[in-house]
């Protein structure tokens, strides 16, 4: 599957931006948004930023909620389903990509 | 070069956002100071806290007495309170810092509980004298006390990275700022460290954040660790993926409605003593136990495809199983939503385990009882800095049974009262530049390095060796071996090398912060571990399988000197419980007595 995920470093970049990352993940491995998160940070690309600093990852504290396809939910508890996605920042402005101050 | 963007002056610097965190900066405010609290995640909501699934509570006598309990049972008295600590510890507790646990537990207890209840939170009651909550109405309860107490300033998302120092006496912290992705200097007269545990493992139960900062700031600035070897284990999701370390699987261990059987990865039926099982409905010291029946499968290779092993539902029928889920569900009403424990569905999981008739589990960590070596005034020996919390240890001896709810809130006040009045009458004294310079260094080191092992494949690394290290059931072989293994990591990890190379939300800074403090807890508790030759409490040793109370009624204490890890044993101190006989206990015998062995130690007394 696809994930294109929204990109922006106000340092750096002038505009946001989409940046897609291929991943081998199916709907029988029950991945959540945050798994595929964790996943693109730790083999692809370290520079992607998202909630985890002090994530309890089993929906109690509510802090790393993004927008997958559109539907607002919190990383730790959507699901995928081997469909491709787009993750976007839950709210407008960022701190850095899918970071919002929350 | 990085700047420090800022400096935050106050009286106290209270590191931490959890329980300890927050009775510590009421209780230092209330004694005249002022104070900054300086939290990782978001105060109040964040931490070991956050994760509660249980219940906190004093002894039934003040509950019945002083407070007027309806229903408590002051049969329960300190005495026995103060006995069951130091038993279950396995006679390792300082004395001190269990009666200070004991003696003033109460006050603190009832306060939070009607912070709780003025905001129309849950406690509830049960007898002799505690009270179920879930983490998040803790977590609500606490930010009630602070806000509504004047002279503290909460300073969320800014990760503390070491602690500043003025020649021996710590004066402060640096702060990265996550979100402003800046560095901030905080300086006080002293700091109290209230960051909780170290969780090294990839199954763990646990927020993100506790990764073992202030045990592993407070040795670089000179502090003691301490009974490091002794993990706490409980029983964790591995499937489904999406709820993996989850302690939803405990209910199945709530054993009034509860039947399965544990069942190894080859289908085996794991065999523990019935007594053994049934005790888990009476006594936490059914961890204690069950370390040591699952260790001994783990390690003769019969673990399920992810490291764990099996409940078993196969000789129940739907019907069967559908009750045994519905006699637990109303345990959780008012709690959580209906139908969920935390933010996992009950029903889900039921309906799994009726469509496979098995279930994976594994033992993932949950509290780790070693940490910073306090007195019973929470002071860790280095001048201007105390602990308190998870981050701390003495109070639990080698075996946790009693509440590490109870243990932050009691100890967190007591830092911030102690703090806050031996330095009244003194000045913020400024840190030294090249404590700050070395700080800050550290980060631009991390930030410039090239070419070395990437912070995923690090993480990863730390957490298979620390599985295999750590584990339930220890032998010399691979503590030997696991030692050797981290330290190699740390020298791998001097090149660690991240793409991100900015301040603003670096997760990868973070996390390779977090990794080398969580490498050094682990160093140390494997180093323990090897030299502690004997089972005692969480730490149990095949190729040891006796309680030695002859040699090893000690506690294990390391220095950190000229790049070692110094350790030394220290007799614990005694106030009213002597120490057991000094002779040796086969294992094997004491988890078979009829009491499990807690009524022979105490005939030993």
């Amino acid at each position: 599957m696809i994930a294109n995920i929204y990109r922006f470093d106000p340092t750096v970049d002038a505009e946001p931006y989409y940046q897609s990352y291929q991943v081998d993940i199916t709907a029988a491995d029950r991945m959540t948004v945050m798994d595929l998160l964790i996943s693109i940070a730790e083999r692809q690309d370290g520079t992607l930023s998202f909630f985890s600093h002090s994530a309890c990852q089993h929906g109690i504290c509510g802090r790393c909620g993004v927008k997958c396809n559109g539907k607002a939910g919190l990383a730790c508890e959507t699901l995928l389903t081997g469909e491709d996605v787009t993750i976007d920042p839950i709210r407008l402005p960022v701190v850095k990509d899918l970071v919002v101050r929350n | 070069m990085l700047q420090v963007a800022e400096t935050i002056t106050s009286d106290i610097l209270v590191i931490g956002g959890g329980g300890a965190a927050c009775t510590a900066a009421v209780a230092a405010a209330r004694n005249g100071a002022t104070v900054a609290m300086v939290c990782k995640g978001k105060a109040g909501n964040s931490g070991n806290t956050i994760m509660i699934g249980g219940s906190y509570g004093m002894d039934g006598e003040s509950a019945a007495n002083v407070y007027h309990i309806p229903g408590a049972d002051p049969s329960f008295t300190k005495e026995d309170l103060f006995r069951s600590i130091v038993n279950d510890g396995f006679n390792l507790s300082d004395q001190r810092l269990v009666e200070q646990f004991v003696e003033e537990s109460p006050r603190i207890v009832y306060e939070v509980k009607q912070w709780g209840e003025e905001i129309g939170e849950k406690f509830e009651f049960y007898s002799p004298a505690n009270w179920d909550v879930t983490g998040r109405s803790m977590g609500r309860a606490l930010m009630n006390g602070v806000k509504k107490t004047p002279g503290i300033t909460i300073y969320n998302d800014i990760a503390v990275t070491d602690l500043l120092k003025h020649g021996e006496k710590v004066t402060g912290a640096l702060g990265l700022d996550l979100y402003g992705g800046r560095l901030i200097r905080f300086e006080a007269k002293a700091t109290i460290l209230c960051t909780g545990g170290f969780q090294p493992y990839t199954l763990k139960s646990t927020n993100t954040d506790s990764t073992g900062d202030g045990q592993a700031m407070a040795y670089r600035a000179g502090a003691r660790l301490a009974d490091m070897e002794f993990m706490l284990f409980m029983v964790t999701a591995i499937e489904p993926n999406e709820i993996k370390g989850s302690i939803l699987p405990a209910l199945c261990t709530f054993r009034a409605a509860f039947d399965y059987d544990p069942v190894d990865g080859t289908g085996q039926k794991i065999e523990i003593p019935e007594k053994v099982r049934e005790m888990e409905s009476v006594s936490e010291m059914c961890k204690v136990l069950d370390m040591y029946y699952y260790g001994r499968v783990l390690n003769e290779g019969r673990a399920s495809q992810h490291g764990g092993f099996y409940f078993d539902f196969s000789r129940f029928t739907d019907a069967e199983i559908d009750a045994m889920f519905d006699a637990v569900m109303d345990h959780f009403e008012g709690f959580y939503r209906h139908g969920y424990y935390h933010g996992e569905s009950i029903l889900e999981y039921r309906d799994l385990i009726k469509k496979n008739r098995r279930i994976e589990v594994g033992f993932g960590g949950e509290y780790s009882v070693g940490g910073i070596h306090i007195d019973a005034d929470m002071d860790t020996g280095v001048p201007g800095l105390f602990a308190a919390g998870e981050v701390g240890c003495g109070t639990f001896g080698a075996n946790r049974v009693a509440d590490a709810v109870t243990e932050m809130l009691v100890q967190g006040y007591k830092a911030g009262e102690v703090a806050a009045q031996r330095t009244a009458q003194e000045s913020v004294l400024s840190s030294d530049e090249a404590s700050v310079q070395q700080a800050v260094g550290a980060l631009e080191s991390l930030l410039a390095n090239e070419g070395g092992i990437h912070i995923g494949e690090a993480k990863h690394q730390l957490q298979a060796i620390s599985d295999r290290t750590l584990k339930l059931l220890r032998t010399e072989e691979t503590l030997s071996a696991g030692l050797a293994q981290y330290q190699e990591l740390e020298h791998q990890m001097e090149h660690l090398t991240l793409q991100g190379k900015g301040l603003l939300y670096n997760r990868e800074l973070l996390e390779a912060l977090q990794l080398r403090n969580l490498l050094t807890c682990s160093r140390v508790a494997a180093r323990m571990a090897l030299e502690r030759k004997e089972s005692r409490g969480l730490h149990l040793r095949e190729d040891y399988p006796r309680i030695d109370n002859a040699d090893w009624q000690v506690r294990l204490v390391s220095t950190w000197k000229n790049g070692t890890d110094c350790l030394e044993k220290e007799v614990p101190v005694i106030t009213r419980i002597p120490r057991r006989a000094p002779e040796t206990i086969d294992y094997n015998t004491f988890v078979l007595t009829e009491d499990l062995g807690m009524k022979n130690m105490e005939d030993a007394t």
